[in-house]
């Protein structure tokens, strides 16, 4: 497979790996959108990437957030917004790319979904008979042109690595481009704080992709061994899902799959993914 | 959808998957007929079903869901199918009726001689033919790396040594007694020993053949389940010297 077409990709801002996969001295090659490309840091600190087909056109570069992005094309807006980053007394995990044979959009959607918890993740982030969604909140936000699903509720035996016992999660999820989503989820031992999850799905091909992830939390009680743990844990329950939907593209035809109120944000976010004219690991 | 898997093996025909004793109450197997994936399983009060293997949802194989009483459960958010892979329950909206179209394709699928039998077209009623008789039981299931044509070409000459007997004057019949079933007779004296073969469409290169033999006691059973498995082999491998182990072999036939 060679090198999409779609703009709608080629322009974002697409993560490569963390910070410190790529140390001085080091090169890292990987995939994007069905193009080689090679990311170097020269001894100084400078990370570079290019095509590995063309080491003249030196495509733009930033770390940010733990982790490199780059972008094929030119991007046309700045980077997602999270200013938590900076405030005192969070804990940053890095999970590290996890590889999925599936496509890029089928990653973020299963991330966006409250209903499966009790199935893919039971007696830790659902059980049965608790399996009932309520309503939530979903729009598209303007200017930032962002998904934000609020006011999502759901009862979670172990909601995270801190909690103990079970309660009713808050959720609020956030789609910033179409490979990058977050969540922010009550945090179990501070009121009124907000715990991120976000996954970063690096797209290499159509139907396979690095699935970067990390969290950001308020927690004085566990390892980062331990959080990243829990994290793949998770994470794995998931893969063995998505290798095995069909197809793996994502159908944005609204008539290809049978939706219910539930999934009101998996609407939105494939109607979101059509108005851009986004293709790449999906079915128009 | 279906290039090279055809020559008599059409989607309108009823086609063996499995042994109905190798699938209890309760449990599920996958099965692949003419490229097409189904999940085979049975609910609690011994019905056997046969459907797409794939949830109208998220598209979520079925095989990786579970049987919940006269229902099958997809793994992903637990939705419920009943008969005729007609959506019962969907947990994230307990009180939801879901809508007649919520509904999974169901496959014919029937029991008949000790397997269970599938069509992804519209084959007769049932497995039309007659049974082979109380003394054959269910040997097992073989996948052969080779087209279904090639396959079912071989089994019409495949012979065996009846359990008990030794190889002399041994004379064999072969007879398709339906589509895609074959029946070896072997005749010495009076005595005549039969194994079955129903063979499965699997893909373009691969074949399932399900396999009735006699099976009174234990090492009967052992004797052809080993045939089986040297069926398997020269199946796949039709041009390594002949031996007298070789169920293919020319010289027997
Ligand atoms: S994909 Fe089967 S219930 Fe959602
Ligand atoms: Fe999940």
């Amino acid at each position: 497979m060679t090198r999409s077409g779609d703009r709608a990709a080629l322009n974002g801002w697409q993560v490569i790996g963390r910070i410190e996969d790529i140390p001085p001295g080091r090169t890292r090659s990987t995939r994007l959108l069905g193009q080689d490309i090679i990311a170097r840091r020269d001894p100084g600190g400078t990370v570079s990437v290019t095509e590995a087909d063309n080491g003249n056109r030196s495509l733009p570069v930033q770390e940010r957030y733990g982790h490199v992005w780059t972008s094929l094309g030119t991007p046309e807006r700045d980077l997602l917004d999270m200013p938590e980053f900076a405030e005192e007394g969070r804990r940053l995990i890095t999970c590290g790319g996890i590889t999925v044979r599936t496509s890029p959009l089928r990653i973020v959607e299963n991330f966006l979904d409250l209903a499966h918890f009790p199935y893919v993740h039971t007696d830790i982030l659902g059980a049965e008979p608790q399996t009932g969604v309520e309503d939530y909140k979903v729009e598209v936000r303007q200017p930032e042109d962002e998904i934000w699903a609020t006011e999502c509720r759901f009862f979670q035996p172990q909601a995270a690595k801190s909690a103990s016992g079970g309660q009713i999660s808050d959720y609020m999820y956030r789609v910033t481009s179409p490979f990058v989503t977050i969540l922010y989820k009550t945090c179990p031992i501070r009121d009124g704080m907000w715990d991120l999850i976000g996954l970063f799905v690096q797209p290499m091909d159509e139907e396979i992709c690095d699935v970067h992830s990390f969290v950001l939390v308020f927690d004085e009680a566990n390892s980062d061994e331990a959080m990243l743990h829990f994290q793949q844990m998770i994470f794995l329950q998931d893969r063995s899902i998505l290798e095995n939907q069909l197809p793996a593209r994502l159908p944005l035809n609204p008539r290809d799959e049978c939706a219910i109120t539930a999934d009101r944000t998996s609407l939105v976010y494939r109607r979101w993914l059509r108005d851009k004219g986004l293709s790449f690991g999906a079915i128009p | 959808m279906r290039p090279n898997v055809n020559s008599g093996f059409e989607s309108d025909q009823w086609y063996a998957v499995g042994g109905s004793a190798a699938l209890a109450a309760g449990r599920l197997m996958p099965a692949t007929v003419l490229e097409s994936e189904l999940v085979v399983w049975r609910d609690s009060g011994g019905t056997v079903h046969a459907w797409h293997n794939r949830c109208i949802h998220r598209g979520l194989r079925m095989t990786l869901g579970f049987v919940d009483g006269d229902t099958l459960a997809c793994r992903y958010h637990g939705w419920r199918y009943g008969a005729g892979g007609k959506c019962k329950v969907i947990p994230a909206h307990p009180g939801m009726i879901p809508p007649d179209d919520f509904q999974i394709p169901a496959y014919a699928v029937c029991e008949h001689a000790g397997l269970i039998w599938a069509s992804i077209g519209a084959a007769g009623d049932s497995v039309d033919f007659d049974g082979p008789g109380e003394h054959l039981r269910f040997c097992r299931d073989l996948v052969v790396r080779r087209a279904p044509e090639r396959v079912s070409a071989l089994a019409k000459r495949a012979i065996f040594r009846p359990y008990g007997d030794g190889e002399d004057d041994l004379i064999y019949e072969h007879r398709e007694i339906a589509p895609s079933v074959i029946r070896i007779d072997a005749r010495s004296g009076g005595d005549t020993a039969t194994i079955m073969l129903a063979i499965q469409p699997i893909t373009a290169d691969r074949t399932g053949v399900h396999v009735l033999a006699g099976g009174e006691t234990t090492d009967e059973r052992l004797h052809y389940a080993a045939w089986a498995r040297r069926l398997r082999w020269f199946m796949e491998n039709p041009d390594a010297a002949n031996s007298s182990w070789n169920p293919l072999s020319i010289d027997h036939s």
